[in-house]
């Protein structure tokens, strides 16, 4: 039985462009026949990764998307004594586990690079430079075949990859199933982009030479109370991190920390968006998952977006387990108008979802 | 009278795999026999690469009742790609659009989604208690064609004896937080007198490589502009 981890979060937006569709707007959806603003999931997956409790709380626990494994192998063994023509050999047979190596270049003989991103965690950094080394010492490696076991790993320590998954496609075997479900965030109410036509002043012009401005713009932002959603399969994570449920608690608890503060920067030093989650739901349990997007079909309206939207979202989630039976088995709820439970007891709670499980 | 499994797919947001290729992700207006038969392995927990499990449920029949296609919602993503001649040999990506200056080109791509979408579903073929169960305590994530498509109400799966999978499907609950059209059409592996027969390339061979080939599916259509 896998334990789920949901997580429905309500987050007031100031006047701001997160997350920019191709003609530069804030990006939008049609929902229940009324114009809402997006944010895509992409766009939030990578605030939650680039936040600071990823990037701080992880710390050595995180992925690396790099091209230069190889040329990280080839530096290595130099610096160990070997001669440029055997470390170049060696970190390209090693390198080319994380994906296929670049053509060498007249210019640079002794640069080594892959032709694709390749999401590495710590562990498989350990296990090439490792194995370089006994390459170094004399030994043998291993047949092709054998040497993406040697190096590769299907879960091991790094928690965003364990999370939101990676694809190699030269060692398929090796690729990650993501963890952790994420939606895109739609408004609850009615809710379009606007266009500010704005000037901007030359200072060294005088009111006496035009009283003009200098330049003249356009640009589009919005403003709204958005629903986020998020579904950890909890099991999946903790086997994606090899069996390590400390870690997995500690990610869970980064993970409810980042999307109730992290937002997508788009714009940010226009706009100074910093909005933080006015309402957070989380439930555990191994029913069968669902969001609670329902309770925004029909936009929310009312002179307090916020309050009407916490109303409609905390009476769906009742109304969906009296027709479908209880969605979950323990729920904790943040509310931070009504002074109802803490960030830090919401992130106990989430890290309690592991607790659960039967192996 | 044969027994049918029949839940329902209801999403603000769905993608029903259409041909895709690196810049653009259509979708279809409602979910493939594999995207059906995928749904079923995730709540088994099936892995994707192992190829005995997803066999075992390929005998499966499927029939889709579509009451709401949703809305069209295109998503596009920009990708700014450098040119070789502009950034030679860069450490990485940011490098090389620092390298390239303002020598780069960006690309548009698009993901097509469709929001709103209401789905009832009949499949039957096997021993149908057992999916029935595992649509109820799922073993990985359910969700409609992209993982960022979870769905709004649990499948509500229920075990039906009905003459046919249109009969059954009379018996899928719906949800109740938002008007539920009748039935559009019905997209069946069972032939039926009033059925036309359309072709789509949805039974997969091979996940892991991508193959897929055709099957005929038999569409009622109850009401114009389905």
């Amino acid at each position: 039985m896998t334990t789920f981890l949901q997580l429905h979060l309500l987050t007031a937006y100031p006047p701001s462009n997160p997350n920019r569709d191709d003609q530069g707007r804030p990006k939008q959806a049609t929902v229940g026949g009324a114009p809402r603003l997006r944010l895509s999931s992409q766009s939030i997956k990578r605030a939650v990764r680039v936040s600071p409790p990823f990037q701080q709380g992880l710390a050595g626990h995180m992925g690396q998307r790099t091209k230069l494994m190889g040329d990280m192998l080839r530096k290595h063994l130099i610096e160990r004594g070997a001669d440029a023509e055997t470390a170049r050999k060696k970190a390209e047979e090693i390198g080319k586990v994380f994906g296929k190596i670049e053509a060498a270049d007249k210019k640079r003989p002794d640069a080594l690079q892959g032709t694709t991103l390749a999401f590495i965690s710590p562990d498989e950094r350990a296990f090439a430079l490792e194995l370089a080394d006994k390459a170094f010492a004399g030994e043998a490696l291993p047949t092709e075949k054998d040497l993406a076991k040697t190096v590769l790993r299907t879960a091991d320590g790094a928690v965003d990859i364990a999370m939101f998954g990676r694809m190699l496609a030269d060692n398929p075997g090796f690729n990650r199933e993501a963890a952790v479900q994420i939606s895109h965030a739609i408004t609850t109410h009615r809710a379009q982009s606007e266009d500010d036509y704005f000037t901007a002043v030359d200072d060294l012009k005088t009111r006496n030479d035009d009283s003009g401005g200098a330049h003249l713009g356009e640009h589009s932002f919005g403003s709204g109370v958005y629903y986020l959603y998020a579904c950890v399969n909890c099991d999946l994570l903790v086997a994606n991190l090899a069996g390590d449920r400390a870690l997995a608690a500690r990610g869970l608890r980064a993970l409810v920390q980042a999307m109730a503060t992290a937002t997508p920067s788009g714009k940010q030093n226009s706009h100074a968006h910093r909005p933080r989650a006015g309402h957070i739901r989380a439930e555990i349990g191994s029913a069968a998952p669902r969001d609670l997007t329902g309770a925004f079909f029909s936009p929310v309206k009312g002179e307090d977006l916020l309050e009407a939207s916490v109303t409609a979202l905390t009476e769906m989630a009742g109304a969906i387990d009296d027709a479908y039976g209880p969605a979950a088995d323990r729920v904790q709820i943040m509310d931070v108008r009504a002074r109802q439970g803490t960030l830090a007891g919401l992130e106990e709670f989430a890290a309690s979802a592991l607790g659960q499980q039967d192996d | 009278m044969t027994e049918h499994l029949v839940f329902t797919l209801v999403a603000n947001l769905a993608a029903n795999g259409d041909l895709a290729g690196h810049e653009r992700r259509g979708t279809l207006t409602w979910p493939a026999r594999s995207a059906i038969l995928g749904l079923l392995a995730a709540a088994k927990g099936i892995r994707r690469d192992d190829a005995p499990g997803l066999a075992a449920l390929e005998p499966l029949r499927v029939a889709v009742a579509v009451h709401d296609i949703g809305q069209p919602l295109r998503d596009y993503h920009t990708v700014q790609t450098v040119p070789t001649a502009a950034a030679r040999r860069p450490d990485s990506h940011a490098v090389a659009l620092l390298q390239a200056g303002r020598a780069v080109n960006t690309t548009l791509t698009q993901r097509d989604y469709r929001c709103g979408v209401v789905y009832s579903v009949a499949v039957w073929g096997l021993d149908m208690a057992p999916l029935r169960d595992a649509l109820l305590r799922p073993v990985f994530t359910l969700y409609l064609g992209r993982k960022s498509c979870p769905l709004s109400a649990p499948p509500a799966p229920r075990l039906i004896d009905a003459p046919d999978a249109a009969t059954a499907l009379a018996s899928a609950q719906m949800p109740r937080f938002r008007p539920v059209p009748p039935p559009l059409a019905l997209y069946s592996d069972a032939p039926s007198d009033h059925a036309r027969i359309e072709r789509r390339n949805d039974v997969a061979l091979d996940r892991q490589l991508w193959h897929f080939t055709s099957r005929e599916v038999h569409v009622t259509t109850f009401a114009e502009d389905a």
